[in-house]
């Protein structure tokens, strides 16, 4: 397994090598298999699944993204051949600025979506067995912004793509009602 | 004449066995194997028990599912093609032949046969490429293929390909990504472009590039279905002729394959059991095996006729290549219908074969040249003359029911779309549910024409895409395309 995850950080290292791109790629580690498509502003992978579990892309900050901010999209696609209740995109060393669009490919609904300043999700009825859309990487959509405010050059920073289990995912969605009831009441008392 | 030679094994008690650790399992699959006595039998579906589930084009109830499966339905009878005229009906065998990614978007083209006859429109529905635009009783060749393109799990076009064909059954993809489209044909008669019929041909994923040349060399004959061996080019071939199918391979000059490469020429050859003459093996029963040789057809393209076989057996008004394989001790089984290759093996189904004349598949390990029956259906609900089948990447192996009678069941009357477990053991994984008033077809911009009761007609053409994600399929009458997904890996397709 370990070999395998390290052919894969090296298989999108390889492909992202030597061009224009916004944060450097250092590559992933995980349960799927990642194909850059980044660019000088835009953050943009696709994540092929082929077993439940979570991927990790591991990021250094340039000088560049500390001006003009970066956006955010992927294509993830599940060859697992197993249904995928939700998925979550968790942010660690930067933040989420702005939302943008989720989307499957029809097949299945999005029951249930948010996100947070570290982390967005979204649920599915049936579970997901095809592709979901995070911003616009099939050009119809928003790309998700991305803050890397209190960075420095040379920083690192990383986006796990994750299929939780359902427990997780019951889990995940009382969290984010606590969250939302959180906020509602401040709003309330403000 | 019973002329065959079972040589059971019971394989699946083995394979069974490894797979169930429990006991209670093991007790279960001992109460299975009493009950199998050389035939499959029926299991619950590992996917679950099936429900009608509203198709996400059209909204219409026209399929039960399992729950977690859904579908788009694309390509009906009557919407209009790329080139502005309608669909043709009758959609039956198809594969996906190209699949390729542009920019991050993945294409996938598939080619769709038609198995129409005969038509007084001699528009041959817009084909670039048509192969006989004469009349054979004042009637045009109705049949031919259109392309259709699937992209990032949505349904994008219906193009044609090729028109001037008749009753194009089922085919097969070719590993260089074209398909070959089969006429099933049994006849001599010449259209008045002196054109006859019951030829393979190919066509390309971009349907310009087809040719509508026949492959003369692949025989005239009830052609029925193809699988091609990646590992060497041997196109294998299926003969729907009742009671007097052959099974035949082609072996081509040019064995590296590419469009056009089977129309320069090969060697056509049926299949011949080792050591025993004009084998029937029709009657064939779970687990019996028979090892094959070939034998070599002059003339592939000879016309009809009568044969004696090496065991004294007449054959009356067999197809020319039977006439003369059966003349040296060739096989036949009772009407072959769908083939499809997977990891080393060819699969085919002989759709009126096994003991009660209901279907039987084949397994044809292609390094031994053994077949091997793997179902033998002991009654319509177990099985109900399977028709085209598909193996999908995983593995699991899909039948399209065309029954005489479709099955009546604990889900009701209509075709299935049975699944194939490793053990031999069959399940229901879909029913056709299509069942539609005018009023409904006109709500779905739909033809109203089409309204009827067609639970009883056939699914045809099924097929995964490489990813194992969506399986295609259609339903022969009215003339429906589905793209179905789920969550395959709950079972064994």
């Amino acid at each position: 397994m370990k070999l395998r995850q390290l052919l894969v950080s090296l298989a999108a290292a390889l492909a992202t090598a030597g061009a224009a791109q916004a944060a450097t790629f250092d590559g992933a580690t995980g349960a799927a298999t990642v194909t850059s498509y980044s660019d000088a502003s835009t953050l943009a992978f696709d994540i092929d699944f082929t077993s439940l579990g979570a991927v990790t892309l591991n990021f250094t900050v340039e000088a560049s993204d500390l001006t003009g901010g970066l956006s955010f999209n992927s294509l993830v696609r599940n060859l697992t051949g197993l249904g995928f209740s939700g998925l979550t995109f968790t942010l660690s060393g930067a933040t989420f600025s702005a939302p943008g669009t989720l989307a499957t490919d029809g097949f299945q609904a999005i029951t249930g979506q948010g996100f947070d300043g570290h982390q967005l999700w979204a649920t599915f009825a049936p579970a997901l067995t095809t592709e979901f859309h995070v911003g616009a990487p099939l050009g119809s959509g928003t790309d998700w912004a991305i803050s890397l405010a209190g960075a420095q050059v040379g920083d690192t920073f990383t986006i796990t793509a994750a299929v939780p289990e359902p427990g997780a995912v019951a889990m995940l969605l009382a969290g984010f009602g606590v969250v939302g009831a959180m906020a509602r009441r401040r709003r309330n008392q403000a | 004449m019973n002329d065959h030679t079972p040589q059971p094994v019971r394989r699946s008690l083995l394979k069974g066995t490894a797979a169930l650790p429990f006991i209670s399992a093991l007790a279960a699959l001992h109460a299975r194997e009493a009950m199998a006595a050389g035939n499959t039998v029926r299991i619950a579906s590992p996917y679950g028990p099936i429900a009608p589930v509203n198709d996400l084009t059209t909204g219409l109830p026209l399929l039960k599912l399992p729950a977690g499966f859904s579908y788009k339905s694309f390509g009906w009878t009557g919407d209009l093609m790329t080139n502005g005229l309608p669909c043709p009906a009758a959609h039956d065998g198809m594969a996906v032949v190209r699949s390729r990614r542009v920019g991050r978007s993945t294409e996938l083209v598939l080619i769709r046969n038609h198995e129409l006859g005969g038509t007084t429109n001699s528009s041959f529905f817009g084909a670039p490429a048509v192969y006989d635009t004469g009349t054979s009783s004042s009637q045009y060749s109705a049949g031919g293929t259109t392309n259709v393109v699937f992209t990032d799990g949505n349904w994008v076009s219906v193009s044609p390909s090729l028109g001037g064909t008749r009753t194009n059954c089922a085919g097969g993809p070719t590993p260089w990504g074209s398909w070959l489209t089969c006429e099933e044909v049994g006849s001599d008669a010449a259209s008045t472009q002196d054109r006859k019929h019951g030829y393979v041909f190919e066509v390309a994923a971009d349907a310009a590039q087809t040719s509508a040349q026949p492959i003369i060399g692949m025989g005239r004959f009830a052609h029925e279905a193809v699988a091609v061996d990646p590992a060497t080019g041997i196109v294998y071939q299926s003969e729907d002729s009742s009671g007097k199918s052959g099974f035949y391979r082609f072996i081509p000059n040019v064995t590296q394959g590419s469009l056009g490469s089977l129309a320069q020429g090969g060697t056509l050859q049926m299949a011949k059991v080792v050591g025993q003459n004009n084998v029937n093996v029709a009657p064939a029963e779970l687990d019996q095996t028979y090892a094959l040789e070939w034998v070599t057809i002059a003339n592939p393209d000879q016309n009809r006729g009568n044969a004696t076989g090496l065991n004294g057996q007449v054959i009356t008004s067999a197809a020319g290549p039977f006439v003369q394989g059966w003349q040296q001790g060739g096989l036949r089984m009772n009407r072959g219908e769908g083939m499809w290759y997977h990891a080393g093996k060819v699969y085919l189904m002989d759709t009126s074969g096994g003991t009660v004349n209901l279907g039987a598949i084949w397994e044809l390990d292609l390094a031994t040249q053994v077949m091997t029956c793997i179902y033998s259906t002991s009654g319509a609900t177990v099985g109900n003359m399977g028709d085209n089948i598909t193996v999908s990447p995983r593995g699991g192996i899909v039948i399209c029911e065309d029954a005489s009678n479709a099955a009546n069941d604990e889900f009701g009357l209509g075709q299935r779309l049975m699944g194939l477990s490793p053990n031999g053991d069959t399940f229901i994984f879909a029913k056709n549910n299509v069942n539609l008033s005018a009023a409904q077809l006109t709500a779905a911009g739909k033809n109203p024409a089409l309204a009827a009761n067609h639970v009883t007609n056939e699914f045809a053409g099924a097929c995964f895409d490489p990813t194992g994600r969506y399986l295609f399929v259609n339903i022969q009458t009215p003339g429906i395309t589905f793209a179905i997904t789920g969550p395959w890996a709950n079972g064994t397709l």
